[in-house]
């Protein structure tokens, strides 16, 4: 292990930061996944780790941290500024909090995120996905699923959790899809403005629900956050962006990318509307495993010289965490390239690990599980056209934003 | 074997509750409840695989007797 620290590259995860295989890069990770050093835009060390049981070592060590800190593995040359605004941010944002503070404001979103709380949902989140089958219908045979359900069926269920009345959702949904959910399409000036727009809506919504409080999950959480006194506005405007955005673009992608696993694999899609009951929750693991590439990579840095299978990683070094190739980790599941609903997978990292994982992971199971049940009740033919080039890639990479579909 | 659910490590992930929701529930804050801590040989598999592989926060352990 010790000459793989000697090998110090340059990080091949920058600048899209996606730990795809389809990136020639990947390739070079060496046979058996050993711990690799390579060198951040910045100049600072920081270690890929690309094994599961590394990963999850790792996210459950609390000596590594989501802080702000000077060598934190950023992956793309930062100019300070930007660097300055993050940390600004970050105080108010549980994704960049470390543990005590941490745990007491997700204490105080948990309630409405249980799974109890997300089987509440279950009947309404069913009628909005009658709602845009029913348009499907209408539009008649083929049609973009992302367009028709994958894209605005999650924001109208963010607007319930949010207890964002029907005459306001449309800032949010037109927003919202703008910023994160066909990122090709828009150019960085439109993002921000969608971005400025979304701020100033979510400016408004905290004062009204600190002035009118709902019961609902933003509502809840604001109740109890202004009785906390932890955050001043701002900090309450940036914590309901991220609870409403954070997995926004991931569920819309599970969806789409869902759909078109099962229509690949037309012998476990048959398997499935045999026994949709049964394997339903083993095939969201399995769409949630398969799937993890397409996301975003972890990374933390070390508050303490870590040792790990042989290798120290020092203090203030980074950490980049692959969950994406981990959770194609050979010595964690067999044939992990193939997509198999029988495999039990309950164990991937697409949700993440150690405290931060997913608050919503209840919701957006939720969502993908009745959205593969409809679809495959509603439509017994339904099928992919153009299937010669049936998802369309942003800049030849998942996540998808397009999927034509027939019945 | 005999499990143990710690309530001050959990983070109300819920992935106890949702793989064996007869030996664990979560209540209304999120937290681990331990509804049955000497499962069946039958239960017991899951028991372990949570413990070991799908508890994010290490809340689970399990001990012989």
């Amino acid at each position: 292990m010790t000459d793989t620290v000697e090998k110090v590259a340059t990080c091949p995860v920058a600048p899209h930061g996606w730990p795809n295989p389809l990136l020639p890069e990947y390739e070079q990770l060496p046979e058996g996944r050993p711990l690799t050093q390579v060198e951040m835009p910045s100049g600072s060390k920081a270690w890929l780790v690309a094994q599961h049981e590394q990963i999850q070592q790792l996210l459950a060590d609390d000596r590594f941290s989501v802080e702000p800190h000077p060598t934190f593995p950023i992956r793309f040359p930062a100019p300070q500024e930007l660097l300055d605004m993050i940390a600004r941010d970050a105080k108010n944002l549980l994704v960049t909090m470390d543990a005590p503070r941490h745990t007491r404001i997700r204490g105080m979103a948990l309630p409405d995120f249980t799974i109890r709380a997300a089987k509440k949902l279950g009947p309404r989140v069913q009628e909005l996905i009658d709602v845009y089958l029913d348009r499907m219908q209408e539009q008649g045979s083929p049609v973009d699923l992302v367009q028709a359900l994958a894209l605005p069926l999650p924001a109208q269920v963010i607007c319930e959790l949010a207890g964002i009345p029907e005459a306001e959702r449309d800032i949010f949904t037109k927003n919202a899809a703008i910023m994160v959910g066909t990122r090709h399409s828009y150019t960085m000036d439109e993002k921000l403005a969608a971005n400025d727009e979304l701020m100033k809506y979510f400016a408004t919504l905290v004062t009204e629900k600190q002035d009118n409080p709902t019961d609902d999950m933003l509502g809840n959480f604001i109740t109890r956050a202004t009785k906390s006194e932890e955050f001043d506005h701002h900090g309450l405007t940036l914590m309901t962006k991220m609870l409403l955005l954070a997995g926004y673009e991931f569920i819309v992608n599970r969806i789409a990318l869902g759909t078109q696993a099962l229509l690949d694999h037309p012998e476990q899609l048959a398997a499935l509307r045999e026994d949709p009951e049964g394997l339903m929750p083993k095939t969201v693991d399995e769409i949630l495993r398969y799937f993890s590439l397409v996301d975003e990579i972890i990374a933390r840095v070390a508050l303490a010289d870590v040792e790990i299978d042989g290798v120290t990683i020092k203090e203030g070094e980074g950490i980049l965490l692959l969950k994406g190739l981990a959770d194609r980790d050979p010595q964690q599941y067999s044939s992990p390239d193939t997509f198999d609903i029988h495999r039990d997978a309950r164990d991937h990292l697409a949700f993440g690990y150690g405290i931060h994982q997913c608050l919503g992971q209840h919701v957006a199971r939720l969502m993908l599980e009745l959205c593969l049940k409809s679809l495959i009740t509603r439509y017994p033919n339904l099928h992919m056209v153009e299937s010669s080039e049936p998802i369309e890639l942003i800049d030849g990479l998942p996540p998808i934003h397009k999927l034509t579909v027939g019945w | 074997m005999k499990i143990h659910a710690d309530r001050d490590r959990c983070i109300g992930a819920g992935l106890c509750a949702l793989n064996a929701p007869t030996i664990f529930d979560q209540d209304d804050d999120g937290m681990v409840v331990l509804l049955d801590s000497s499962p069946t040989l039958d239960n017991s598999s899951d028991a372990r695989r949570l413990a070991e592989d799908i508890c994010p926060s290490k809340a689970i352990r399990i001990t012989d007797g």
